[in-house]
Parts: C-alpha cells; structure tokens; sequence
C-alpha cells in the first residue's frame, strides 16, 4: 500500500530494460509522476542520459541512443508518439504506458511503426502522483480550462470523471487490489465514479484477476463537500504549512519571491524520499519544528567545526575529511534549504498576523466556536490580509450557516469595506450553497445532536495540547467509525453487488478517495492512523486491527486553490449559486420557533442580505456596461480599419 | 588548503613515526598501502581524465557553442553518471582499504604479542639455563643499538633523504586525491537538489525549446520583414520609375505642343472664329461670284442657247 514504493519500481523496471545508452520520453502527465517517484541521479546510473518531452519536436537525431517511453493514453501522446514512430530519432523503442491501452490505439501505432523500432509495448499503471507513501493524487488541479463540475456541483465534467476514474483503476492495479466500492451518500458524483469504476473493473476482469483475499479491500468514495472547512483553513504542521503559504508542486517549492534568497535557493525540492530531515519532520507542528531545526543547525556546526581545515592534523584525520566531505556538503545544502524555508515561513505568519488568525479559525473549526466580535474586529483590522479575511469570514459562515445568517450578512458588508473584492465577497454564498449545512451529510462541527455535544465537551475538559492543531478533519471521525466497523450503510452504502455480508467484515486494506481535491491535514492524519490508530484516536481505538489506508485526491488543496477552484466553477452554475441560501429567508420562522433569540438578529439582517444581493445586480450591470463598452470598441475597430484601409 | 594540511601533517607523523617504530613490518605496510594508494589513485585520475575528455570531445566540433544541442547535453549527462559512479567507487574502495588495514595492523599487533610473549617465555627459560647467553645478548643488544645510533647519524645522507622522498610523495598523492575529488564534486549532482529534479531537467529543454522558438520567430520575422524590404523596395522603384516618367514625358511634349491644356480652348474658339471667318469670307465670297459667274454662265447658257 506504498504509492511511492509502486511507483518507483514501475520506473525502476521501465529504465532498466535496455542496457544501454537511452533516452526516456515523458509527457506532460506522466513527467510529474516520474519526477516524484526517481531522481535525475537514479536515472543517470541507469544510463538514462537524456529525458525529454515527446512534444518536443526539435530534438536531435541519435540513432545510437535506445528510447524509452513512458506515456499516458491520452490522444495528443499518441499521436506524438505516432509522428515520433514515423520519424525514428532513435534507435529502438520501448513503450510503456500509464493506463489500459485500447486495442485501436496499438493497431495505429503498429501501423505507425514503419521503420520496425518498437521491440516492447507495456502498460505500467503508474498514472497518478505518489506525493506520500500513503497520498496519492492525480494532478488534475480543476480551473476554467480543466473543470470538475459539470453544470452543477452535483454533476461531473465528463473528461474529469473519465480521467478520474483512470486514476483510480491504475492506483487498483498497481496495488493489485479488486475492491468493493462505498461512497458517500449525499454525492451524486461519489456514486457516478463509484459505478465507472466497477463498471471498468467488470469489464477489465482479466486485468483485476488477483488472488483473493479473506476479506476484499475497499474503496471508499468521498467528497470534497462534506467536509469544506479543512482546506480553509491555516496549516500549522511543516508539510501543510509550506504549501498553504508558498505551495508545492511535484514536489517543488517556489522561493523566488523571498526577499534575500540566494540565487541556488530560489526554487527547491521538498519530498521526503530524498530529504532526510523533511522525511523525519514533514509531520511535526512549527514549534516542534522550530526546536528540531536548532538541533540540526548545531549539530551542522560541529561538524563543520571538524572538517575545519585546522582540525585536520594528522593522516587518519584526512581520510575521515575525505571519507565525509561528501555527505558533508550534502548536510549543508540542506540545512541551509530548511534554514530559508522555515524563515521564510515565520515571517509570513508574522506579516500575516496568522497567529491571531489561526486561533480564531481552530475556534470556528472545532466545537468550541468563535465570537461574532472577535472575527468582526479581524476583519476590520488592518495588516490582516484581506485573502485571510475572506477565509475568516467563509469559516464563520459555515459554522453558523443555520444560526446567525445576520452576522454573516454583517460580515460580508464588513468585507466589502475592507479591501474585498466583490467577487470575492460573492464567493461566501457560493460556499454555502455548494458545501453549506444542506449539502452536507454529517455533523460537521458536532454541534448539532446531544451526543456529539457531550462528546466535544468530554474532549474538552481533557485539554487542548495546542491551540493551532485542535481541528481535526472530518476524515477522522469517518475513519474511527470505520476502524470501529460503525460506519453506517445509511450514509455509506455500498454499490449494488457487494454482496450482503459486506457491511459485516472489517476491510484489511482501505483506499480513500476524495473528489474535488485533499487535503496535507488530511494526509497527515492518514498517516497517523497507519502509524498508530490508538494515539491518533486518543485511544478510543482500543483494538486496531491493522487496518492499513491510502488517501488520494484528484488533487492536493491549499486555501487558495480551493477557493480558485469554487470560483472557476461559480462561472457554470445556475447563477442563483451567488445568491445567500434560500433556508436564511424561508427557514427563518421555523428557526425562529425553534431558537426564540435569533429573532431580533434576523430582523435586523434583512437589508444587509438585500444589499449584497443588490450589489450582485450591480455587477451584472457592470458585466453588461462592459458588453456594451466591448461592442463599441469592436465597431471603433472597424472604423479604425475601414479608415487605414 | 589541503595542499598545506598534506605537507604539514606527514612531517608530523614522521617526528612521530620513531615512537611507533618497533618493527620495519609497519613501515613497510604503510609504505606498500601508500603505493597501491597511488596506483589507485592513478585508475581514478585516468577515469577522471577521461570523464573530463568526454566533454572535451565536445569542444572538439561544436555544433553550435552558444545553444546547448541534445549532443552536448548527454554529453554532460554521460559524465556527471559516470562521475557519480566514480566517486562512489572511490569512496567504498578508501572505506575497504581503511577496514583492511585496521584489520592487518590488528593482526600485526597479535603476532608481536604472541612473538614477545614466546620470546619473553624463552628469555626467562634462557635466563634460568646460563648467565653467559644473557650477558652475550647484552653486548649484541647494546652493539645493535649502536649501530642504530650510528644509522641515525649518517642516515641523512641515505635513510632520511629517502624517506623525505617518500613523504613529499604522499603529500603530493593525497593533493592529488583532494583535486580529483574537487573536479569530481563539481559534475556530481547532489540528491536532493533542484538539479536532480526529473521535471526541472525537462523544464530546462522546454526552456531551451522555447528559446529556440523564440529564435526561429526572430528568424521568420527577419525573413518576413526582408520579403516586406523587398516590396517596399519594388514600390519605390516603381514609384521612381513612375516620377521620371513623370518628368521626362511633358518635356518631351514640350517641344512640338507647347500650349498647355489652358490654351488649348482658346485655339478650339479660334478656330471657330477662324471658320467663322471663313465662312464668312465664303459667304462674302460667294457673293461676288455669282454676281460675277451668272452673267457668264448666262452669258454661255445664253451662248449655248443661242448656239
């Protein structure tokens, strides 16, 4: 159940084959995947001496190098690969593709393969990013361009699905596992991919023909929807830190925006199959990493105080000099990687003023919940950027979506006139109606039934360790439940022909999967419960069975990202999406029957929600002042041209 | 700065070196590890050399030296494989040769302990056997000591002059060893780095790919604008052509129609005053005529009709 692992013998076994000099041809997909999973040094001892794009059209010929080609079966990298064959630039080829390779695209390339280069053609499953031993995604960031949603939130963009299905039948096979299928309940689009994917296990049955297992391993649908609060808010563990505030991508981190950085430091490697120190720390909280980092730099200083060149003395002292110097140089670089990395991080936590923040929002996140005033005095605040407010606000909007929708009318207006955009401020509504309490299916802040309640309240008087990591995600709880074989077919059925006894036997092995992107907390807490599922649960976990999980997403979510992608898809629904919920307006006297006090509150939001509505007309009038300006400057253009003409 | 750690640290040892001196078996070992050291050292050079020739090969007919051809950079990916393996084997060769001559100088150390402890066990035996043997190995011993004293005093002359031989020899192996771990180290690509970053070393070809666009737009605009160069050029030569035209034609109908286009309606109302003219003088002259003819034709028809 090791992606990395998977992976990297898939790349391993590509490269090895021929034993001579070769080329490796990537595509735009398959790069990504390769680059997490081997390094250019493990590449270089396996004569892989050159690595190159199939879409690169001007490289050289070499008729003495052999190529390698590891490609995904999408259309424009066969038909690269068809000119490539037509034209031979090497001297032998060996193809090796991501996923299921139809019938009709072997015939084209046979067909294309003129000269009689190729001597291999496999299918190596490797067609998705293995980030963490136990994260995988599939790299599909959804934008304008590359949408997850169709024309709802509850419906698939058919390339989405497709691609999204293709990712998890590869993770099935790599891994060599035939699941039975649940989903959430509340996702139409869990149960669509859900039924894809065993419609492709059907009728792949030759390809899914493994040894069977006692008991069959599971695969476990999500929705990004259920849960919306984990990826708003701030991070505080190394890993999840680094990508919400600066991002990585493939394992890359982009430092050029850092004032002072020095010029080898501008863009750096993060992963933790070949970092030492952010393998052992990629978890820790930033005030354990801080601690771990002093550590580190001092036991850098005496070593460098020994290969000092006064130190050395004597012969043998050269030897250990020559002997060290190496790994020596490589403890340096590293230091220093994780010197301007986490320097870079606390400064933007002090410029951001995250630490108050951060508090505020683990309070809306949790039971505990947060002062209507407090957020409203952040919000107002300056210094605080106005991208952590829209977070602020989005957070307190999902938290008492059902009982202070005055206040969230009284924030958004606060927004508005405090450095929001407003089609940023619009995007609160969005959130509500897309992952509001009505989407959702379970009981997100545990506020709602007596027991959750008494639960928190219980988790409560134990104590919080820190105040910045009290949040767990909701993947958690659905974990604990499933650890414990509680969790409900009501709100995870499985597909139709599980067989009845499914519900009774406790999976070995789980593969969760989350639609519309996840999360590093989430990840994280995967791995927690793999390492330990007793400490990760407080020990309401008494008898792990030794249940081992993977957790994949169709992409990795920071705050940004996620809002981005809420934004590029508000463009496709049904405008009404802009609109605040219809249950603030309509719901508002049951809830008044039901919570005598809020009575007064909704009276008084009333205008707030008409105004932002009203200004939501504005940028529509906007939108068609701007058709209209663009029509007349398209005649000016005319003009123009008929004048020069 | 290892050049001067080298040379400092022999002499060192070899002040040292007569403490340590109980058998020439040491001294000997040192001296035969130093040799295959260097003889290594020697293979690894060569590597090195050759590693750096595959480059130099290169050089030897650039293609194109400012643009990175896929030539040049498998070349430069051969050598920094091939660096990365010389160096391992380097490493796990000095790692070997270290644990075999701890291992050796260990052995060395136990026979000397059996050899005193036997040779201890057959002094006292001696000892116990004659008195004369003892005072026998006295003399020998004292004779043999100096007869050392002796060899330290005309050593320099021989003994010591070798042995400096020897040491600048060392010293000049070990900068040797530290400058091909130098030139080594610059082609290896650390883990963990940006360089041995898969997508980056593709990201650069497309960089190179872009530039090389870049450059090939540069070029279809030079040709586009030398194909612009050359209409502009046609149409100012025509242009020209049409301007001499222009000149050369109205002088040439300068001489035989001198009256510009402004004088010639007046001709057209002289004519019609000239025919006007005419008219009238035919008029005026036909007046007369038959006044004059008449009378003749009469006359004649007259004539004729009185004929």
């Amino acid at each position: 159940m090791d992606v990395v692992k998977a992976v990297e013998t898939y790349v391993n076994k590509m490269v090895a084959t021929p034993s001579s000099m070769k080329v490796l041809l990537l595509d735009s997909h398959t790069t990504p995947i390769v680059s997490l999973s081997a390094t250019q040094s493990t590449l270089l001892s396996q004569q892989v001496y050159l690595t190159d794009r199939i879409d690169n059209k001007n490289r050289d010929r070499m008729p003495h190098m052999k190529c390698v080609c590891f490609l995904q079966t999408s259309e424009d990298s066969l038909a690269a690969l068809e000119d490539e064959l037509k034209e031979p630039k090497y001297g032998e080829y060996y193809l090796y593709f991501s996923n299921i390779l139809s019938k009709s695209a072997i015939e084209c390339l046979a067909q294309a393969d003129e000269y009689e280069v190729v001597r291999e053609v496999q299918e190596f499953f490797a067609d998705y990013a293995p980030v963490l031993p136990c994260l995988f995604s599939l790299n599909q960031t959804p934008s304008s361009s590359k949408p997850l949603y169709g024309s709802t939130f509850n419906t698939w963009d058919p390339r989405a699905l497709e691609l999204a299905m293709q990712g998890i039948t590869a993770v099935l096979l790599s891994l060599k596992k035939k699941p039975i299928i649940r989903y959430e309940k509340m996702s139409p689009m869990a149960k669509k991919l859900g039924l894809e994917v065993q419609h492709q296990i059907q009728s792949e049955s030759s390809l899914f023909d493994f040894r069977l297992t006692q008991v069959p391993p599971l695969l476990l649908i999500l929705d990004r929807r259920n849960d919306p609060v984990t990826p708003l808010l701030s991070q505080w563990t190394y890993q999840a830190m680094v990508h919400e505030l600066l991002g990585i991508q493939n394992g890359r981190v982009d430092l050029s925006k850092v004032p002072g950085i020095q010029k080898e430091l501008s863009e750096i490697t993060l992963t933790t199959t070949t970092d030492p120190f952010f393998h052992a720390q990629h978890l820790a909280t930033f005030g354990d990493l801080g601690t771990t980092l002093k550590d580190y730099v001092q036991k850098y200083q005496k070593r460098s105080l020994a290969q000092n060149p006064s130190a050395i003395n004597s012969i043998a002292d050269m030897k250990r000099f020559v002997e060290e110097y190496p790994e020596f140089r490589k403890l340096g670089g590293n230091v220093s990687k994780h010197v301007a990395l986490v320097g870079e991080l606390s400064r933007l936590v002090d410029r951001d003023k995250l630490l108050e923040v951060g508090e505020v929002e683990q309070g809306l996140a949790t039971s505990a919940g947060a002062d209507f005033k407090t957020v409203q005095e952040l919000v107002t605040k300056t210094g605080v950027p106005a991208w952590n407010k829209l977070r602020l606000v989005m957070l307190y909007a999902l938290r008492y979506q059902k009982t202070q929708t005055g206040n969230i009318a009284t924030l958004i207006n606060l927004l508005l006139n405090n450095g929001v955009s407003r089609e940023d401020a619009r995007l609160v509504y969005v959130l509500l109606n897309v992952a509001g309490s009505d989407q959702r299916q379970d009981d997100l802040f545990s506020t709602e039934s007596l027991l959750a309640k008494g639960r928190s309240a219980l988790k409560g008087l134990k104590g919080v360790e820190n105040v910045y990591t009290q949040h767990t995600p909701h993947l958690s709880q659905t974990l604990e439940n499933l650890y414990r074989g509680r969790l409900k077919e009501t709100s995870y059925p499985f597909l139709e022909g599980a067989g009845a006894s499914a519900g009774l036997q406790r999976p070995q092995d789980v593969i969760i999967f989350m639609i519309g992107g996840t999360t590093y907390e989430e990840a994280r807490t995967v791995q927690l419960f793999n390492q330990d599922p007793v400490a990760a649960t407080n020990g309401s976990i008494l008898n792990p069975a030794g249940i081992r999980l993977l957790l994949g997403g169709t992409c990795v979510h920071n705050s940004s990202s996620y809002i981005e992608m809420l934004r590029s898809a508000a463009v496709k629904f049904p405008p009404s999406v802009y609109d605040p919920p219809p249950e603030s307006a309509s719901n508002a006297p049951i809830l008044n029957l039901n919570l005598g006090g809020v009575n007064v509150s909704l009276g008084g939001s009333a205008p707030g929600v008409y105004r932002t509505s009203g200004e939501g007309v504005n940028v529509q009038a906007d939108g068609l002042r701007d058709g209209v300006m663009n029509l007349l400057g398209k005649v000016k253009e005319g003009v123009d041209r008929l004048a020069t003409t | 700065m290892s050049c001067r750690a080298s040379q400092t640290a022999p002499r060192r040892n070899a002040t040292s070196r007569p403490s340590q001196l109980t058998s020439h078996e040491s001294v000997l070992k040192h001296f035969f590890t130093f040799i295959s050291l260097t003889r290594h050292h020697k293979d690894f050079r060569r590597c090195q050399s050759l590693i750096q020739s595959i480059s130099s090969n290169q050089h030897a007919f650039p293609p194109d030296p400012q643009k990175p051809s896929h030539e040049t950079r498998a070349g430069k990916n051969v050598q920094r494989g091939l660096a990365a393996k010389v160096q391992d084997l380097s490493a796990t060769f000095r790692k070997k040769q270290r644990v075999y001559m701890e291992k050796l100088q260990g052995h060395a150390a136990k026979n000397q302990d059996l050899l005193v402890a036997s040779g201890a066990v057959s002094l006292r035996g001696s000892e116990g056997m004659n008195a004369v043997d003892d005072d026998i190995q006295a003399a020998s011993h004292t004779r043999a000591q100096s007869q050392s004293q002796l060899l330290v005093h005309e050593g320099p002359s021989h003994e010591l002059q070798a042995r400096e031989r020897e040491l600048t020899e060392i010293a000049k192996s070990i900068a040797s060893l530290a400058e091909l771990f130098k030139d080594l180290s610059v082609l290896v690509i650390d883990q963990g780095t940006l360089l041995d970053s898969v997508e980056y070393n593709i990201e650069q070809t497309a960089v190179y790919m872009e530039d090389a666009v870049q450059e090939l737009t540069v070029a279809t605009r030079y040709q586009k604008s030398t194909g612009k160069r050359k209409c502009i050029f046609l149409l100012l030569l025509i242009i020209f052509g049409l301007i001499l035209v222009l000149i050369f034609k109205p002088r040439r109908h300068h001489a035989p129609a001198p009256p510009p286009p402004t004088v010639s309606i007046p001709p057209s109302r002289r004519t019609g005053i000239v025919f006007d003219l005419m008219m009238t003088t035919c008029v005026l002259r036909d007046r007369p005529a038959p006044m004059s003819e008449t009378p003749d034709r009469r006359r004649c028809h007259g004539s004729d009709r009185f004929q």
